[in-house]
């Protein structure tokens, strides 16, 4: 059965570099919303009814290489808002993909900069 | 091989080397032409015309210095010049060039190659290295300072997170065009401005739409335009 997203549901994206996020302002950084150089999508993750401690697993399980820092939460309205579309593609189990991205760059950074600043920036507690 | 700031590099130095070798005098200070060395530009001055008030003045850069912006100030205009001018290393004042610059180094030291993050990203050229070393220099330095990243396209990445409503981003691509986006401003009156910014128009000045975009964010910072 496909997943349905609601507007109201939690989206994140999970951030394994410090460059990322400003930990004095608390805010994810527009490049943390920046898609891979041949990629047409972003990749973040359907977390909406997960507790914390899962929402954390699922983010770490994604790329076992690298340590997971923070994530940045979105409401899935916040990413339709900035002319974007979501693809809940469930591949791997809760993932979607961000698509709709504006051709032109500077409409494209306009974007990140409205994502960034919608996104609600979550560090990863210390063990 | 690295080197001290302000000594030679020698021949065949890397791009960082000669970067890092450059004089590391404050910024804003005047540098009577006398007191340069070997190392510093090569000013040399002549009249045009002994019957004419005009004169030229030849200034020779050494490697070390390209990409600096200099302007040649004459202090007072004599027959004999020579004493007289000085070369004044832009208006900026001492602030937080210099640690932007060693950031900005740092990320060219990164990512000169593609795939420096093991995810596929594009190298940053030394022409996006220039042109964002042109503008942090161009900045007014009573700015803030901006946090200095690498993006996936290789782009220089400069982020103004002046707080968290506040914020402008300026990208310095592989081929040297900016593009740029800021939000600013309180719920009630959210503004946003974007645009691009050609390579040729930065010089020694910040291009005017960087300059409003920053004294936008400082003025709903501080809270008088909520």
């Amino acid at each position: 059965m496909a997943r349905i997203v609601n507007d109201s549901d939690r989206l994140s994206r999970y951030l394994f570099n410090k460059g990322d996020f400003s930990r004095p302002v608390g805010k994810a950084k527009p490049r943390a919303f920046e898609r891979p150089p041949k990629d047409n999508d972003l990749s973040m993750f359907h977390t909406e009814g997960l507790d914390e401690p899962n929402v954390w697993t699922l983010g770490a399980s994604t790329r076992a290489d690298q340590t997971l820092k923070a994530r940045a939460d979105l409401r899935a309205d916040d990413v339709a808002t900035a002319g974007l579309t979501i693809d809940p593609n469930d591949d791997p189990p809760r993932h979607v993909s961000i698509l709709g991205w504006p051709s032109s760059e500077e409409d494209e950074l306009q974007v990140r900069v409205r994502l960034a600043d919608a996104a609600t920036l979550v560090l990863r507690p210390t063990a | 091989m690295r080197h001290r700031p302000g000594r030679i590099p020698p021949r065949g130095a890397s791009f960082l080397d000669r970067q890092r070798a450059k004089p590391s005098r404050p910024r804003g200070q005047i540098i009577p032409i006398h007191s340069l060395d070997a190392s510093e530009p090569r000013v040399t001055t002549g009249e045009a015309d002994a019957s004419s008030p005009s004169a030229f003045v030849s200034v020779d850069l050494p490697d070390a210095w390209q990409g600096q912006e200099l302007r040649v100030m004459v202090e007072r205009h004599e027959r004999s010049i020579a004493d007289k001018l000085m070369l004044v290393r832009t208006h900026q004042a001492e602030s937080w060039f210099s640690e932007a610059e060693a950031e900005l180094l740092d990320a060219y030291e990164t990512a000169s190659t593609d795939n420096w993050d093991d995810e596929g990203s594009d190298a940053m050229t030394k022409r996006a290295w220039n042109v964002a070393h042109r503008l942090l220099r161009a900045i007014d330095a009573t700015a803030p300072k901006p946090e200095i990243g690498i993006g996936r396209r290789g782009q220089v990445m400069l982020d103004w997170l002046i707080s968290d409503r506040n914020t402008l981003t300026v990208e310095v691509h592989s081929d040297g065009h900016c593009v740029y986006a800021a939000l600013y401003g309180g719920p009630a009156s959210r503004g946003s401005m974007r645009g691009v910014i050609d390579e040729a128009e930065v010089t020694a000045n910040a291009p005017d739409d960087l300059e409003l975009a920053l004294a936008r964010l400082n003025r709903h910072a501080n809270g008088s335009d909520r």
